[in-house]
């Protein structure tokens, strides 16, 4: 058996399935080193194996210490058989610190499922449902290989059925449903002998594909994994025959396993926050050749190979911040060579402004690591650390097991891929605030400047120019607020309260409210940083959530939103505010922002939420005067 | 590279949770607690990928013991060895 270096000894993949079969026994002790042992399993038969098993292991055996798992609630229905998709889920969601309570419906039920209200798939109450489909969802057993353009009207009507059970679905549920694009089997296609027919055929099914893309535009709830284009790169064939005639598996097992790849992305997009920071290495990664050696005129860029390795390494590079990721290096190089690369070297695509943060001394990496999260304000689980030495992987991996440390090894034509292969940075969609992030941090080092040189806090608030605009979540900024409340793990009433389905049901509600709140100052804006939800009763408002990304922290900001409720409030006849507050691990600073603005602790209810109340008479709260606060849509009080 | 009969009784320990000693040569899949055609299907797949033979469904659904499947992917290997 095969095994894998470990990083104190060597487990190979026999010993691990056995310590799932231990760990799943009654009474059994606890294995909190199982879940990392999990990346030994190296054979497809092992994980399918492995998945199967560790549903009967309680969680609480295997979680590691200090490592915060997050629950999620995922269903599998298909058009076919598709056995290890569940199985296979459960280990890389776990791999991930997902821990996922899955549900899988009846193999071919998945039109009934979806529709029945009262189908187990709706009972489950499900946070993700992927629907797995393959071409009879579609495709009738007999059609006329002499007319491909006849199929469309068929493949149209059966998609919009689709399409509608999708979206009642999701609507009764708040459901998130990942949908794909099918491939057509090669036997299909094989069926018309005629060039000009194949070419018919194919695009008659390329329209049905991008309907199922379109479906992810139209219906928010919804997206679509273009699994065609997944399956460009898959070794290996669709589907295996025989299985599929003895026992309807359309899709092959190494095709389920990139499929459950693709989901458990995808899962782990909804469940808790994506990685936000790449540190890079320089020598060997954003460049080849040793800076300190070749000189700033030697390394290796450009249109030939190898510098146009690294070129493409610092396309994608930027690319992912032009997305929100955000920027910074580690290098053990000398900073005013580096500088000399950036001034002079013409090759070079990434600028200085590019990164939020240079580390580059001749200390030890994982220092350089950590205050890199320091100075972002971001944590060591948000840090993907990419380098090409062996020695620096493993040195990072070992001191800070948070990182995700992504080797660059072997020929570097490969390394571009290499940084996107594991999807760490996926998210289900970006927004505004992410394009224009780097900038924003920026904008905040300058900030910091100032306050370094300001006599006194409030001296370096009233400099600031603070102003902060309330508006109510629309179609522009829903996306947006969601984001938010999956995201924000510090300064929230209530971790991850709202879906985005919820939130967006809310907003057009008439007894509650969902308002968005941007931030800027005089050095620019940091976009919308934070959301309320709440619900409108008529002798109090109910908080039912405040969530404040941590970049605008200690500036007052909470304070001023939390005014500007209570005025409104009480402008509605109100007496009283309440809201809504979960204690968890990392909440912390919402604890204590509801106890200095002056809320009472009024009792716990079962599931731990506790309700706080806040009198609106004699004196509500005011907004902090180096504040200044706008309405959008309404001219608002002093 | 182990012996065919020990590669096939690892596997059936994987897919069974069955340890590998009580397992032999006249172990009688249908006589295996759980057994079923999902479990057949999950043993041929770690059989054709561990071994790199591909069986036809008809023979492999026909062999009740060990030592028949072992049998089988032997004729198995011995064909694809046989120059075309």
């Amino acid at each position: 058996m095969s095994t894998v270096a470990g990083e104190s000894s060597t487990v190979s993949t026999d010993d691990v399935l056995a310590r799932i079969r231990r760990a799943g026994r009654s009474g059994a002790a606890p294995d909190p080193a199982l879940l990392v042992d999990l990346a030994a399993l190296d054979t497809p038969a092992a994980l399918v194996e492995a998945g199967r098993l560790l549903a009967r292991v309680p969680v609480e055996l295997i979680a590691p210490p200090g490592q915060q798992l997050r629950p999620l609630r995922v269903a599998v229905t298909a058009s076919f058989t598709a056995e290890s998709v569940a199985p296979l889920l459960r280990v890389f969601l776990l791999r991930a610190g997902v821990v996922p309570d899955l549900h899988v419906a009846g193999f071919d039920q998945m039109a009934i499922q979806l529709r029945d209200p009262e189908s187990g798939l709706a009972r489950f109450r499900p946070e993700v449902t992927l629907c797995l489909l393959d071409e009879r969802s579609f495709l009738p057993g007999e059609w006329n290989p002499v007319a491909p353009a006849d199929l469309r009207p068929v493949l149209a009507e059966r998609l919009s059925a689709l399409g509608s059970a999708v979206a009642a679905f999701a609507e009764r549920t708040s459901s998130l449903l990942l949908l794909h694009t099918v491939p057509l089997p090669g036997a299909e296609h094989a069926k018309v002998i005629g060039y000009r027919g194949k070419a018919e055929l194919g695009r008659v099914w390329r329209e049905l594909n991008s309907g199922l893309l379109q479906l992810a535009a139209t219906h928010s709830p919804v997206h679509t994994l273009d699994l065609e284009t997944v399956l460009v790169d898959h070794a290996g064939a669709l589907r295996d025959e025989r299985l599929y005639r003895f026992a309807t598996m359309a899709w092959s097992p190494s095709v389920e396993h990139r499929y459950a790849v693709e989901a458990a992305t995808f899962c782990r997009a909804v469940a808790g926050p994506a990685r936000k920071v790449l540190v890079l290495d320089l020598d060997n990664t954003v460049w080849g050749g040793v800076l300190g050696d070749d000189g700033p005129a030697g390394i290796q860029l450009g249109d030939a190979y190898p510098g146009n390795c690294y070129t493409a390494v610092q396309r994608t590079a930027a690319a992912l911040k032009l997305q929100g990721v955000l920027l910074a290096t580690a290098s053990k190089n000398d900073q005013r060579l580096i500088d000399e690369v950036f001034a002079t070297h013409p090759e070079m695509t990434l600028r200085p402004e590019d990164f939020v943060v240079q580390a580059a001394n001749w200390g030890r990496k994982d220092h350089s690591i950590r205050r890199i999260a320091a100075t972002l304000d971001v944590g060591l689980d948000s840090v993907v650390f990419a380098d090409d030495s062996a020695f620096e992987c493993d040195f990072v991996r070992g001191q800070l097991p948070e990182v995700t440390v992504v080797h660059l090894t072997d020929d570097p034509a490969g390394h571009a891929a290499a940084l996107l292969r594991d999807g760490h940075f996926t998210v289900l969609a970006t927004t505004s605030t992410d394009h224009e992030r780097t900038s924003m941090y920026h904008a905040r080092a300058e900030r910091q400047r100032l306050a370094e040189a300001a006599d006194s806090a409030t001296d370096y608030l009233a400099g600031l120019g603070l102003r902060v605009t309330v508006s109510a979540a629309d179609e522009f900024t829903l996306p947006r607020v969601a984001q938010l409340s999956a995201r924000t793990n510090q300064f929230n009433f209530v971790p991850r309260a709202h879906g985005e389905a919820r939130t967006r049901a809310l907003a057009t509600s008439p007894d509650h409210l969902v308002l968005g709140f941007d931030v800027a100052d005089r050095f620019g804006r940091e976009g919308v940083v934070g959301a309320v939800w709440v619900a409108r009763h008529p002798d109090h408002w109910l908080v039912e959530n405040l969530v404040m990304s941590c970049r605008v922290f200690s500036r007052g900001v909470e304070h001023a939103v939390l005014a500007h409720l209570a005025h409104r409030a009480a402008a509605a006849g109100a007496t009283r505010l309440d809201a809504h507050h979960r204690p968890g691990e990392r909440n912390a600073p919402a604890t204590t922002f509801l106890q200095s603005a002056g809320f009472a602790a009024a009792g716990k209810d079962a599931d731990g939420v506790v309700r706080y109340q806040l009198s609106l008479s004699p004196c509500p709260p005011a907004v902090p005067p180096w504040i200044a606060l706008e309405e959008k849509g309404h001219c608002h009080h002093a | 590279m182990p012996d065919v009969f020990t590669v096939v009784v690892d596997l059936v320990e994987q897919v069974t949770g069955i340890p590998a000693d009580e397992l032999g040569e006249g172990t009688n899949f249908e006589r295996l607690g759980g057994w079923t055609s999902l479990e057949a299907l999950r043993l041929l797949t770690a059989v054709e990928d561990t071994l790199g033979v591909r069986l036809d469904l008809r023979t492999y659904f026909a062999a009740a013991t060990i030592a028949d499947l072992v049998a089988l992917i032997h004729a198995g290997l011995a064909a694809r060895q046989r120059p075309a």
